[in-house]
């Protein structure tokens, strides 16, 4: 049963956030896209069915809410209000590629559901493993990018950067280790 | 040299297993930075948006505006020229003179009062009041 209070505090930091955004804050709007990218790109990916695709998309749609963020009504929430113009952006390309597709599930039920709690510390471990993915060297962050992301082989990464695969796997171990620690939490 | 270091681990001669929430939260990790990246240049030529630029996107709506703009000033303006004091006077004059010549029982004076006298002598004789 979510407690009326915290949901209602959780919509308050929102609103507060979307007016922060507003006036051109942009730590209020990277939060705001924080908040709902995850959501985001399962709707998209849903809408579209490629992965690449969906980035792009959801990368439009955000930058399109922030155009449009001052003709948000300020008693509307951001997240019904950001699916459907994301919906709405994703069915004009798959129009203009003449692709055939049936007709979208809702896509606010793809929206991030999250209860206030769930919220919180998703966001949290998101800041955390930024914070990780930041201290990370340089080149351990391009190979774990490589090998997770991009679904490279060690031997691949090892010829694209001119290292032994052995150093390479050596690398993504240290990098991995690092990350996994701010995902502890999550995986609890 | 970073191959000492190899020998601390467990096994570097074959590619671990992915990690399929590390690949997604990385995902993420990269488009937020993206979006932040994007949103920011978005934010900063919204800013300094040059003058052609608001002209070519806005200059086909810009015409009609202004040929409606003109109008109305055109509009406005005249009213205000001849103000209703103005136009009162001239209709009570009017028909003060339509009066007179009615009373007098003329038919050319009538006509007179109504269309205006049938010569251009009153035209010298308002300049000459005037």
């Amino acid at each position: 049963m979510r407690e009326p209070t915290r949901e209602s505090a959780a919509d308050a930091e929102e609103t507060a956030l979307v007016e922060r955004a507003r006036r051109g804050d942009p730590a209020a709007f990277d939060a705001l896209v924080g908040r709902h990218l995850p959501g985001a790109l399962v709707a998209a990916e849903r809408l579209l069915g490629v992965r690449t695709d969906a980035e792009d998309l959801v990368q439009d749609a955000f930058l399109r809410a922030l155009d449009r963020l001052a003709m948000l009504d300020p008693n509307r929430p951001f997240g019904p209000w950001f699916f459907t113009l994301l919906r709405n952006l994703g069915i004009n390309q798959l129009r203009a590629r003449r692709v055939r597709y049936t007709e979208p599930e809702k896509l606010d039920a793809a929206s991030p559901d999250a209860l206030p709690d769930e919220e919180m510390v998703r966001a949290e471990v998101r800041e955390r493993f930024d914070a990780a993915l930041a201290a990370l060297t340089p080149r351990q962050r391009e190979i774990v990018m490589l090998f997770e992301v991009e679904g490279w082989k060690g031997a691949e990464i090892a010829e694209h950067l001119g290292l032994t695969p052995e150093n390479v796997r050596w690398h993504l171990h240290q990098a991995k280790k690092s990350l996994r620690v701010s995902l502890s939490s999550l995986r609890d | 040299m970073n191959n000492d270091r190899i020998n601390e681990a467990d096994d570097f001669s074959q590619d671990p297993a992915r990690d399929a929430m590390l690949g997604a939260l990385l995902r993420e990790a990269r488009l937020r930075e993206r979006i932040a990246v994007a949103s920011r240049r978005h934010a900063i030529r919204l800013v300094e948006t040059p003058w052609y630029d608001l002209v070519a996107r806005y200059g086909r709506a810009a015409v009609p505006i202004g040929i409606a703009a003109a109008l109305i000033a055109a509009v406005v303006l005249n009213r205000s020229v001849r103000s209703d004091a103005e136009y009162a006077a001239q209709a009570a004059t009017a028909s003060t003179d339509l009066r007179g010549a009615v009373a007098g029982g003329s038919r050319s004076a009538v006509t007179d009062a109504v269309l205006g006298p049938d010569s251009t002598e009153f035209l010298i004789a308002m300049a000459v009041d005037r």
